[in-house]
């Protein structure tokens, strides 16, 4: 099985991988690139787990080959904020108890942040919207769209 | 499938080449959100055997001149690899061609919508893809570029049959050319599906009404998911063109729809339910494109 | 179609929630972030699959081909012999291969002894069942090797529907001549006879379908052999006590088996019984190597328990004055290929089979019975959701009947305090149901107009009864440590596994507010059988109550020990003292003696412990928590008190029905339960916004469709879970009668808030469209049929 070197930039880092076509990116961030915090949730499109920013927009990462990566911009949790500088969507999220088993946190989290970029003024239906593609089987949402919902009130005084 | 070579070709022309090099042992790919479940499938259940053929995935979904959208000589145009999200988004589409903004909207999650294709949703020819009646609704032309140079193919003859198009072995959907609707004309899309978001459809609807007055001069309606293929309503079209449309014309207009229809009893759905719906929905939508309150 | 009923409108102006004094706390009862919330949300929470370890194998389950088949024979040769391949296992390679169902506590109930294989042997019952193991050294080797495996089947007839396999000619299942794993008979009173003379009678039948737990984390686990030679097993598991039963079938000592949880992606009770760890156990005790597996999302809905169908038939009988004189209910449930929780599951069913109503004369019988459809076993709610959303829309039928509203029918017959339940127990703890009624009830308020003629307006509510803790005839314990670091920081190790529910960070929050130091001075160490004291399961609403009593008793019995040293250094009672905000507060008395010294200064917790370790006094306390047990000669006649304690609740909806396509959107939706006392508001309110959402999964989307025991829904494309568009904001109301035996007067909520937003939003339905449905779910096709049948029966909730 031929095998292609791929470069890509995680979290503002250069890396490299060694991967096959049928690699998806979500197998080599966990497996090659030690990106834990991405998650494999179903590996076919529907749960959002997987999400991570590809060249700015929130996809599904198991949709995603690692070969079509080749080049890209990849951001996961991890690279959104730290404890150190945390980004509002993630301040946010602590306080307002959107965490319970924090298994579907690190997809919510991007896909939210892809969200805000394009409607920096969502109403809650809007932000329901916009993370409809990340299943949570804990929260029931409501305090995730208040946490998204006061990340876009910070953004719209802050950083974005 | 057993995919072993990618190849990212620097433009259309090298990306036939190349398909036309390794056919049929090539696969276009873009956005991939059809082709890897395929994939995935395809390795659970057979396993990728190493006496399986290797196919070439030949990747065109960064290619500038098969993504853009943009008007020209009386035509919208979209590139065959504009994603899902940016035909969602487009200011002219939204405008001109707002049933297929709202089609594209409707299609799997936000996440999906930033990768999947026109390309992709026309070329995978599930019977419920929702570009699909938006576009027959529109009198859409797909311009398919091939071995033997460029064909136009209007969107009435490219569905040929179960998952069957008018696609060959090392073709790429170049361009989807909409004639620009006139002032006249509205339209409307409706999907019904068993969640909210992120479902497939059951019965989609859309429908696209010029009308002068009252009167509805010329009307296009289309289905997806109750046939082996999208289709468009022709007696449904008929009972309404040159009459004047009301809630009673809408809906005895919407019963021709069982002509057209043969839906299938599923995993999601009964056959009868999608009669039942097909008719409702396709009423609601015409009323919808026609601006009219129902009562 | 709906109106406002002016006579519960009325009865809802004033407030009728009973003041309950609330203690000042410290941290109890706030809306505080969980400790783990950090962690998790910069991405550094390491769960079971996040840690891989150097050189381990990948391993695959090879699985059943069908639902009924005898196996010939399993050729292992030709996948023994492939590249990479470390080993190949089936049932001949496993020392116990049937084990029998049990708790993994720390006693055993004899009565029902329900079979488990590891591996399949001489029988198939449950397409899906793990017939073969295979460990390679890569994911795609090991996938290759179990395609390899030669297996033989005889299929056989098979029997799909639980009540066929009741009948006598019905095709076995298993091994012995019944098909029956369970059953329970409840008696009290005369049923038949108060049938006779009750002035309005509703008889129904109901039917709810296999469900998934769709914890978005699957299956995972990864295991070794450390140095000592103790097989470790890390694993997504709600139980770490299974090491006994994975010790078993290696036929290894249970010293010689750990089994670690790290924070869980969800659980739900689909990770209660052992899923990954045995099969990840025989394989590093045959290959000496790591070895770590993780389910396909398509696996994890094929092969792992399911929710429990039941087919109910339920006939209540009341009285022309509103008051219900008699209940009879017939359940049987699905128990799928092998019993596992089964037999338990009807139990809660059974005792629940009323709801929290008071009854006089009750008639239960209830049976499980082994099908060939995927096994079922624990899921939220454990056996309450079904029957709440029979009884509960018994209860809006027999309103309509007598002409009442649906809160004031139910507020003539709600249970309280001091009264009997359907099994004669009399609950003396807090029974505030109707509170909690007239809550969610005016919480809806003004009724939404339709916005279209296609849409119709309905409102329901429902309420139901969820015990807490185990059955008490478990003799259930809890353990928990507690112990001050030298520095004044806190550690607290308990075996507690934390599913997501912040089962660690509310030992943390009991430790914290009972020491005097702040909930970021307190670290847990949780869910390791080797390093943490046992606390028992992740189930049965239970932690809070056991391992947060077992905190709260060995943090009390630490402070006390403190205050007796504060007392000294500080020369007063230690009855006297206060510990907050890290410090000895000593209290005002007002009748202080003449010439005593004046009230001294508070004195730094610190110093009470450094003094205390100079002194060789114990900083910590192991304690144990003993749940109130008792004998039970008879389990099958089901009567007396079953559990230690209930939580009571209602859930209220407004749902708008679509008349062409029969979609259903809920527009409100509202959940009012008494927690006792609220531990964090914040988690609380998050246990019931998620229970609702997963009462909306169970009524309108959620269906495992099995086809001749094929699943015909294996993947999340088709077995649909509500998504963020698909549910309104819901609107948490935390009532706190303080009347719980959980810490503080807490009462358990993680399951008790799942259990009544199916039948609220059934009920709405109804209201909205004049007909029930009494079948889940609510798709759109079946509420669109409900339309279009003349001949199902027309209830309307008005006169």
């Amino acid at each position: 099985m031929e095998l292609y070197a791929i470069e890509l930039r995680l979290n503002g880092q250069p890396r490299k991988a060694s991967v096959t076509v049928a690699d998806t990116l979500l197998d080599v961030l966990r497996t090659q690139l030690g990106a834990h915090d991405v998650k494999n949730g179903c590996g076919q499109g529907d749960c959002g787990a997987c999400t991570v920013l590809l060249d700015g927009r929130a996809v599904n990462s198991c949709l995603t080959l690692a070969v079509q990566a080749d080049g890209s911009e990849v951001t996961t949790l991890r690279g959104l904020g730290t404890p150190e500088d945390p980004h509002p969507l993630q301040e946010a999220f602590v306080r307002h108890g959107a965490i319970q088993c924090g298994f579907c946190t690190s997809g919510m989290v991007l896909a939210a942040k892809s969200f805000l970029d394009d409607h920096p003024e969502p109403t809650r239906d809007e932000i329901r919207e916009g993370i409809s593609g990340n299943l949570c089987r804990c929260t029931g949402y409501t305090k995730i769209v208040d946490a998204i919902e006061e990340a876009a009130h910070v953004n719209a005084g802050g950083r974005s | 499938m057993n995919a072993t070579q990618y190849v990212r070709p620097k433009d259309v022309a090298e990306a036939l080449a190349v398909l036309g090099a390794h056919t049929p042992d090539a696969q276009v790919i873009a956005g991939g959100t059809d082709l890897l479940p395929v994939m995935r499938k395809s390795r659970f259940e057979n396993g990728d055997g190493d006496d399986a053929r290797g196919l070439v995935l030949v990747d065109v979904g960064r290619l500038d001149e098969l993504t853009g959208i943009r008007e020209e000589g009386g035509f919208l145009h979209v590139g065959g690899a504009a994603t899902m999200a940016a035909i969602e988004a487009s200011p002219l589409l939204k405008q001109k061609a707002a049933v297929l903004a709202d089609a594209a909207r409707s299609v799997g999650s936000p996440l999906v919508r930033n990768r999947a294709t026109v390309g992709g949703n026309l070329a995978t020819a599930s019977p419920s893809a929702d570009t699909a009646p938006a576009l027959l609704a529109l009198d859409a032309v797909v311009t398919v570029a091939g071995a033997s140079g460029e064909r136009q193919v209007p969107i009435a003859d490219f569905f040929r049959g179960y998952r069957a198009t008018a696609l060959e072995a090392a073709d790429v959907i170049r361009d989807i050319s909409i004639p620009v609707p006139s002032p006249a004309a509205s339209g409307a899309f409706r999907k019904v599906g068993l969640r909210t978001a992120d479902a497939i459809s059951v019965v989609c609807v859309a429908a696209v009404l010029e009308m002068d007055g009252d009167t509805c001069s010329s009307a296009r309606v289309a289905l997806g998911a109750v046939a082996p293929v999208p289709l468009r309503a022709l007696a449904v079209e008929e009972a309404l063109t040159g009459r004047r449309v009301d809630v009673a014309a809408a809906r005895d207009a919407a019963k021709r729809v069982h002509a057209h229809i043969s839906p299938i009893d599923d995993v999601r759905a009964s056959a009868e339910y999608r009669r039942w719906v097909a008719e409702s929905v396709v009423a609601r939508t015409i009323l919808q494109a026609a601006g009219i309150e129902d009562d | 179609m709906s109106t406002v009923d002016d006579r519960t409108e009325k009865k809802t102006v004033e407030r009728t929630v009973p003041e309950v004094e609330a203690p000042d706390y410290s941290l109890i009862g706030r809306r505080l972030p969980r400790h783990d919330a950090r962690d998790k949300v910069f991405g550094q929470t390491k769960y079971a699959g996040d840690r891989p370890v150097e050189g381990m194998l990948y391993a695959k389950v090879l699985r059943s081909a069908y639902a009924a088949a005898r196996l010939i024979s399993v050729d292992t040769g030709v996948a023994e012999a492939m590249p990479g391949v470390h080993a190949v296992m089936t049932a001949k390679d496993v020392p116990l291969n049937e084990t029998t169902t049990k708790f993994g506590q720390t006693t055993d109930t004899g009565g029902f002894e329900g079979t488990v294989r590891v591996l399949a042997d001489k029988k198939v019952r449950y397409m899906g069942e793990a017939v073969a193991l295979v460990a390679a050294e890569t994911l795609e080797q090991a996938e290759r090797a179990a395609r390899a495996i030669k297996v033989e089947y005889e299929p056989l007839e098979g029997v799909f529907d639980p009540r066929e396999a009741l009948k006598p000619d019905a095709y076995r299942v298993g091994e012995s001549d019944t098909n029956v794993v369970s059953n329970y008979r409840v008696r009290k009173g005369d049923a038949d006879e108060a049938f006779k003379t009750a002035d309005v009678i509703v008889e129904n039948t109901y039917h709810v379908p296999h469900g998934d737990h769709v914890y978005i984390e699957p299956e995972t686990g990864i295991a070794w052999l450390d140095e000592d030679g103790v097989i470790t097993i890390r694993a997504s598991t709600q139980v770490i006590e299974h090491f006994r039963g994975v010790a078993d079938i290696l036929g290894l000592p249970h010293n010689k088996v750990r089994v670690i949880a790290p924070m869980l992606g969800g659980g739900f009770g689909g990770k209660e019984d052992i899923t990954v760890e045995a099969y990840l156990a025989l394989l590093v005790w045959r290959t000496g190597r790591p070895v770590s597996l993780t389910y396909t999302r398509e696996e994890s809905l094929l092969a792992h328990s399911k929710r429990h169908p039941y087919f109910m038939k339920y006939r209540h009988g009341a009285n022309a004055d509103g008051k219900l004189v008699a209940v009879e209910a017939e359940l049987i449930s699905d128990a799928g290929g092998y019993a596992y929780l089964s037999p338990w599951v009807l139990l809660y069913s059974t005792v629940c089979a009323p709801g929290p109503y008071r009854v006089p004369n009750v008639k239960v019988d209830s049976y499980a019975v082994l099908t060939n459809n995927t096994f079922t076993s624990a899921y939220r709610g454990f056996g309450a959701p079904q029957v709440c959303f029979a009884y509960e829309q018994q209860m809006d039928a027999l309103a309509a009947r007598l002409g009442m509203s649906p809160l004031e029918f139910r507020e003539l017959n709600y249970l309280h305090t001091g009264e009997a339940s359907g099994t004669g127990h009399v609950i003396q703890t807090a029974v505030w149901t109707d509170v909690t009624a007239r809550e969610a009830w005016a919480a809806l308020g003004e009724p939404t107009k339709p916005r279209s003629s296609h849409e119709r307006i309905g409102r329901g509510m429902a309420s139901s009864m969820q015990s807490y803790g185990r059955l008490i005839y478990m003799h259930d314990t809890s353990r928990s440590f507690v112990g001050f670091e030298m520095d004044g920081t806190l550690v607290v190790r308990c075996g507690v596994q934390d599913i997501g529910g912040g089962q660690a960070s509310s030992l943390a929050t009991i430790a914290a507010e009972v020491l005097g130091v702040d909930l970021d001075d307190v670290t847990v160490y949780f869910g390791d059988t080797a390093l943490t004291p046992l606390a028992g399961t992740t189930t049965a609403t239970r932690q809070l109550y056991m391992s947060g009593n077992a905190t709260l008793k060995a943090a009390t019995t630490v402070r006390d020990t403190l205050a007796q040293k504060a007392g000294e250094m500080l020369g007063v009672q230690p009855e006297r003292l206060e510990l907050r905000d890290k410090a000895f507060h000593v209290l005002v008395v007002d009748d202080a003696e003449p010439g005593v010294t004046p009230t001294p200064e508070p004195l730094p917790l610190l110093d009470v412990v450094k003094a205390c370790a100079s002194s060789g006094i114990p900083l910590w306390n192991l304690a144990q928590f003993n749940a109130p047990s008792r004998e039970v000669e008879d389990v099958q006649n089901v009567h007396g008190q079953i559990f230690p304690d209930f939580t009571f609740g209602t859930h209220a909806a407004e749902v708008a029905v679509d008349t062409d396509t029969g979609n259903v959107e809920v527009l409100k939706f509202i959940a009012a339960f008494d927690v006792g006392q609220a531990i964090n508001c914040l988690s609380a309110e998050g246990q019931l916004e998620g229970g609702s959402v997963c009462g909306l999964g169970y009524a309108l989307l959620e269906d495992v469709k099995l086809d001749q025991g094929k699943t015909i829904t294996p993947a999340l494309d088709t077995y649909l879970i509500p998504t963020a568009k698909d549910t309104p904001d819901v609107q948490s109301i935390l009532v706190e009668s303080r009347g719980g035996v959980g810490p503080f007067g807490a009462k358990g909520i993680g399951e008790p808030s799942s259990t009544s937003g199916a039948p609220a939003l059934a009920n709405a339905v109804a209201d909205a469209i004049g007909v029930q449905v009494r079948e889940l779910p609510m798709t759109p096709e079946r509420v669109l049929r409900a339309m279009r049948d003349p001949e199902l029966e027309s209830i309307s909730a008005k006169a």
